[in-house]
């Protein structure tokens, strides 16, 4: 039986990331549908990557390609202690350094645009981290920090919580109006312009294990005693919050850099803090 | 004389020994096998004392006044001296408010020894594991700032004076912390007030003195806090023995002297709205700052603040205060960390939003809280001390300490760089020292939700202004001529301080287990119960599992093996795109905030400081009143 | 025989634009394959904008002096394997310019091109042939490194 639930969790580890490529390919597809387009298979995520692979490698500095892997291997460790139950702070503060390690690749790659992208990519981790940080700790404040633990619950005391992490998926996915740190019209694409082949499929991979992570603390928010109804629903929680992003990319432009960051950190610890409000008044205690 | 009580003696008195005979010896080769003696005894004795109180399963050592005789009169004596010491340097300096600090302070000196009779409270010196971790800090990483100063004080024509005061701060330092009675402590405290005033004013020019003046007013009026704090112990408590402060049913006016006393080390530590001393003694040389940050001074208050933290734990009107002054101090100071672009002045605001993080944990009041706070003074101190020293490094290569003059620092001098990026890799990231801290202290703060908002946006400051400071470094040409880490020209004694700064933050990572278990837990397990429960490998907490050294090896070998496996040949460097062009091209940093700006939010964040510590006096009283 | 390879990159062909001095007349043709009506995002192409990420160079324009050193950077930095796309007539022959002293007279002057598209300006229905014509080219050369492999 250990044995087994073991091999489900490194199964999760590797399919989960595979899912979220998949999610990548919807995205797009259903971006291209909003905009009247027919939009590119849904497979071509991977199509991309398998490309890039297959392209000959191209850098500026060896440290480039050193912190495009710490990168992979911080995200994907993240993700592990994610499926294997443990700490979800611990998990948090692992995924928040897979992120720095790509600011760290920008920056040790000296071109113009890598460099603007890299203070942006910072200003954006100043934007969203807080707010991913309070949903954590409202997350371990309601039941527990243990993933293993989480059980249930987290939807009906939580809602708005749930909603802050909204804004947090849109800065990640990379969507407007708060696509700051790779704007493709402005600097290119910011802190990945100088990755290349091989190493960019690299950083993709391990962006898709970063939001396998956060649409995973999304899923925690549905629980229930049958597996079946448990994982429909969870699946169904991480399509709602993806489509929501869809459909505020397509209806909104960029924001400023001061816009994003004010604009997360006001509404996100705002939701947050509205929703513990109210959950102290209705049950007297946190 | 046991062992134990040998070490202790040694370790605050072999320093001041020390000290006169660097004065009288004045001569270069005198001053360096001085200090090297000096930092000798000090590292052994401390990790002796370390080993005594392993042996007796870290039992506090108690010393009592009458083991100490010869030493008990002259203490006395140099407590009035130098208390009278300060209304001359007030005089002199033209500032009436430091005379007038100094003149109470001696007034009220006398008051506690009249009162007392002159006798100490017994024991007069305790040892337990929280001392002993301050005398470490002190010992081993004020030794190596010692050290280091060899080189980077080598041009100076005051070294004499230099280095005297060095020592004598370390030795005051070891022996404030090892102090039990409360007037031994305010001897020593204003021993380290004595001593940063002399090395903030070290280069004699005008900015210089002014920050001395500034520092001596700010330190002098919160150890006038400290003595009246004493002064109403004394009437409140009946004592002036710190391990006989009653631990509960305090009220009202029995409130006041823990009032006092946190203020007194918000003072030493920089809180807010005291912060302002701190940052202009950034004109001191470097190993000055580096001892005030890291080694001694700014740590006495917050070791102050837990060594009556279970009296404060208990007193439930006012440790909110406590953690909300310290909260606000490390939220304001990582923001204006942020708008900073002196190295010096970015690492100084770092190290007041730390002081904070310990601070507040203070104030949380529960035992996970306070543990967290040990061990992140612990290794903040050695974090502190590295990226200090390697600033002190980079300036000498450089010429400056702005970090837009590091930018491709890493290419011109791979030793220093790594060093930097050790130190703060070992302040923010995963799963070192400070990371474990900062882990424990997000789970204590549950019990004080208001306090996790924060935490949230200051962490994520951290992370901004440090590696926007590591991506300068980072930011080389691609293609220009590398110096190889070996080929460095570094001078060996840089290499050797540095390293072994390096290796130590480094080793006390991997083994934080045992840290937590022999190091912090006897002083919790003494006045708390405490749900840290850690075995070698993994700390748990009540509400989680972190394991450190699983994480350590992974980060280990994430870098080393990348480091071996990715070898890019020639052929794969390309040059930087910039729409075909080819150019090199100026950076700057992003510093989102005028200066302007910046002494607004200063201001802004000072005033809340003020309200909350006149709160934190008036609530005693209104308290008593009502 | 198709390796994986080969099929992965003939099913995801990212394109930079670049133009070197044209009349703007083919820029927004150009633009006009990314719009709903043309749309080749349903071959799986995206515009990147940054030669390092770019495995279709479309250059349009007769490629001025100023411009001919920026070119030959742009494709340098793109990585192998690529395919060059000269569009319009300009970019192909650089007939619309003929015998001006300040342009080179076709993109082929100055970086090897692999298709040609004529037309002044060229029709988006044509650059997406030519997309297509490049495409299987590089499934050509595909198969023939593949037979080269083999024998
Ligand atoms: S080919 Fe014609 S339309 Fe195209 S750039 Fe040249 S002149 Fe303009």
């Amino acid at each position: 039986m250990d044995l087994l639930a073991y091999a489900l969790q490194v199964l999760t580890v590797i399919v989960a990331p595979l899912v979220v490529g998949l999610a990548m390919g919807m995205d797009r597809k259903i971006t291209a549908r909003m905009q009247n387009r027919r939009g590119p298979p849904v497979l071509q995520p991977f199509y991309d990557v398998g490309k890039l692979l297959s392209k000959r490698p191209m850098l500026l500095s060896e440290l480039q390609a050193t912190f495009a892997g710490a990168a992979l291997l911080f995200h994907a460790a993240a993700l592990a202690l994610f499926v294997s139950g443990s700490d979800l702070l611990v998990t948090f503060f692992v995924s928040g350094t897979g992120s720095v390690c790509l600011v760290m690749g920008a920056f040790s790659a000296r071109s113009p645009y890598s460099f603007i992208g890299g203070q942006r990519e910072l200003l954006a981790i100043l934007a969203y981290e807080p707010v991913l940080f309070l949903v954590v700790l409202s997350i371990g404040m309601r039941s527990s920090f243990l993933v293993g633990d989480i059980q249930g619950g987290l939807l009906h005391d939580l809602p708005l919580v749930l909603l802050a992490l909204v804004p947090v998926l849109v800065v990640l996915l990379e969507k407007s109006p708060f696509d700051v740190p790779t704007a493709h019209q402005e600097i290119i694409s910011g802190p990945y312009v100088e990755y290349s082949g091989p190493y960019l499929a690299i950083l993709e991979v391990a962006r898709w294990f970063q939001l396998a992570f956060v649409f995973g603390m999304v899923t925690l928010f549905f629980w229930s005693g049958d597996a079946v109804i448990s994982i429909a629903g969870k699946l169904a929680l991480a399509f709602a919050a993806l489509f929501a992003t869809i459909v505020i990319d397509n209806a909104s432009a960029r924001l400023t850099r001061e816009n994003m960051v004010s604009f997360m950190l006001i509404a996100g610890i705002g939701l947050v803090a509205i929703n513990l409000l109210v959950l102290f008044i209705l049950k007297g205690s946190i | 004389m046991s062992a134990g009580e040998l070490l202790a003696v040694l370790l605050f008195l072999v320093p001041m020994i020390g000290a006169v005979v660097v004065l009288v010896g004045r001569s270069v080769p005198v001053i360096k096998v001085t200090v090297a003696a000096v930092t000798v005894v000090l590292a052994l004795s401390s990790v002796g004392l370390l080993l005594v109180l392993a042996s007796r399963s870290f039992a506090p050592l108690a010393i009592e006044a009458q083991a100490l005789y010869p030493l008990s009169p002259v203490l006395i004596v140099a407590d009035l001296a130098l208390t009278a010491l300060f209304i001359i340097i007030g005089w002199r300096l033209r500032s009436m408010i430091i005379a007038a600090a100094a003149a109470l302070n001696l007034a009220l000196t006398v008051l506690l020894g009249a009162w007392t009779g002159f006798s100490e409270s017994d024991p007069a010196m305790l040892i337990d594991n929280l001392a002993l971790i301050m005398a470490l800090i002190t010992s081993l990483v004020g030794s190596v700032i010692a050290i280091y100063s060899f080189r980077y004080m080598r041009e100076d024509p005051r070294q004499p004076r230099f280095f005297a005061v060095t020592l004598l701060f370390l030795g005051g330092m070891n022996a404030a912390v090892f102090s039990n009675d409360l007037l031994w402590l305010f001897l020593f405290w204003d021993v380290t007030t004595l001593c940063s005033f002399l090395l903030i004013a070290h280069d004699g020019t005008m900015e210089a003195r002014d920050a001395a003046r500034r520092a001596l007013a700010i330190t002098l009026g919160g150890a006038t806090a400290f003595i009246i704090g004493a002064v109403l112990a004394l009437e409140q408590y009946g004592t002036l023995s710190i391990s006989d402060f009653p631990v509960a049913g305090l009220g009202g006016l029995a409130l006041l002297p823990l009032s006092l006393l946190a203020i007194a080390a918000f003072t030493k530590s920089a809180q807010l709205p005291f912060q302002s001393w701190l940052l202009r003694a950034m004109v001191a040389p470097t190993p000055v700052s580096a001892l005030l940050h890291s080694a001694t001074m700014v740590n006495l208050g917050v070791y102050l603040l837990l060594r009556i933290s279970p009296s404060i734990v208990n007193a439930a009107a006012i440790n909110w205060l406590v953690a909300l002054i310290s909260g606000a101090t490390f939220l304001a100071s990582n923001i204006l960390a942020m708008t900073q672009r002196n190295a010096k002045r970015v690492l100084a605001w770092s190290t007041i939003g730390n002081l904070g993080l310990v601070a507040m944990c203070v104030g949380i009041s529960t035992s996970l809280a306070i543990a967290a706070g040990v061990i992140l003074l612990l290794y903040h101190s050695i974090s502190k001390a590295l990226l200090f020293l390697s600033v002190g490094a980079a300036k000498e290569g450089l010429g400056s300490e702005d970090i837009e003059a590091m930018e491709g620092m890493r290419a011109k001098m791979p030793f220093v760089s790594a060093a930097l990026f050790i130190g703060i890799f070992t302040i923010v990231l995963p799963p070192f020292g400070m990371f474990a801290s900062k882990w424990i202290i997000s789970s204590a703060a549950l019990t004080f939700p208001l306090l996790i908002f924060l935490l949230g946006v200051g962490f994520a400051s951290t992370l901004v202004y440090y590696f926007k400071w590591v991506g300068n470094i980072l930011s080389a040409a691609p293609g220009s001529r590398r110096v190889t880490l070996r080929a460095d020209p570094l001078p060996a004694n840089y290499k050797w301080t540095l390293g072994s700064l390096m290796g130590g933050a480094i080793v006390l990572s991997a083994l934080i287990g045992p840290v937590i278990r022999y190091l912090v837990q006897p002083f919790i397990d003494r006045h708390f119960i405490l749900p840290v429960g850690t075995n070698d490998l993994n700390i748990f907490t009540s509400s989680g599992e972190f394991p450190v050294l699983v994480l350590l090896l992974l980060v280990g070998l994430i870098f080393a093996g990348l480091a071996i496996i990715v070898r890019p040949g020639e052929e794969e460097m390309s040059k930087p795109y910039a729409s075909g062009e080819d150019f090199d091209f100026e950076s700057r940093g992003n510093y989102f905030a005028s200066e302007a700006a910046v002494m607004q939010g200063i201001k802004v964040s000072e005033g809340a400081g003020v309200l909350l510590v006149v709160l934190l006096i008036a609530l005693p009283i209104a308290l008593e009143v009502m | 025989m198709m390796t994986l390879e080969s099929k992965m990159r003939i099913r995801s062909p990212w394109i930079m634009h670049f133009d070197t001095g044209s009349c703007n007349g083919c820029d927004m043709e150009v633009w006009a394959l990314l719009t709903p009506r043309y749309d080749i995002e349903r071959f799986g192409a995206m515009n990147r904008a940054n030669p390092k990420q770019a495995d279709i160079l479309l250059i349009t324009g007769p490629v001025t002096k100023r411009c001919e050193d920026r070119l030959r950077n742009l494709y340098e930095q793109t990585p192998e394997p690529k395919l060059v796309i000269a569009c319009g007539d300009c970019a192909s022959t650089g007939a619309p310019f003929h015998n001006c002293y300040n342009v080179n007279g076709g993109v082929d002057k100055v970086i090897p091109v692999d298709v040609y598209v004529p037309g002044c300006a060229c029709r988006p229905e044509v650059l997406i042939d030519a997309l297509v014509l490049g495409l299987s080219k590089w499934r050509e050369k595909a198969a023939g490194a593949d037979k080269e492999a083999e024998g």
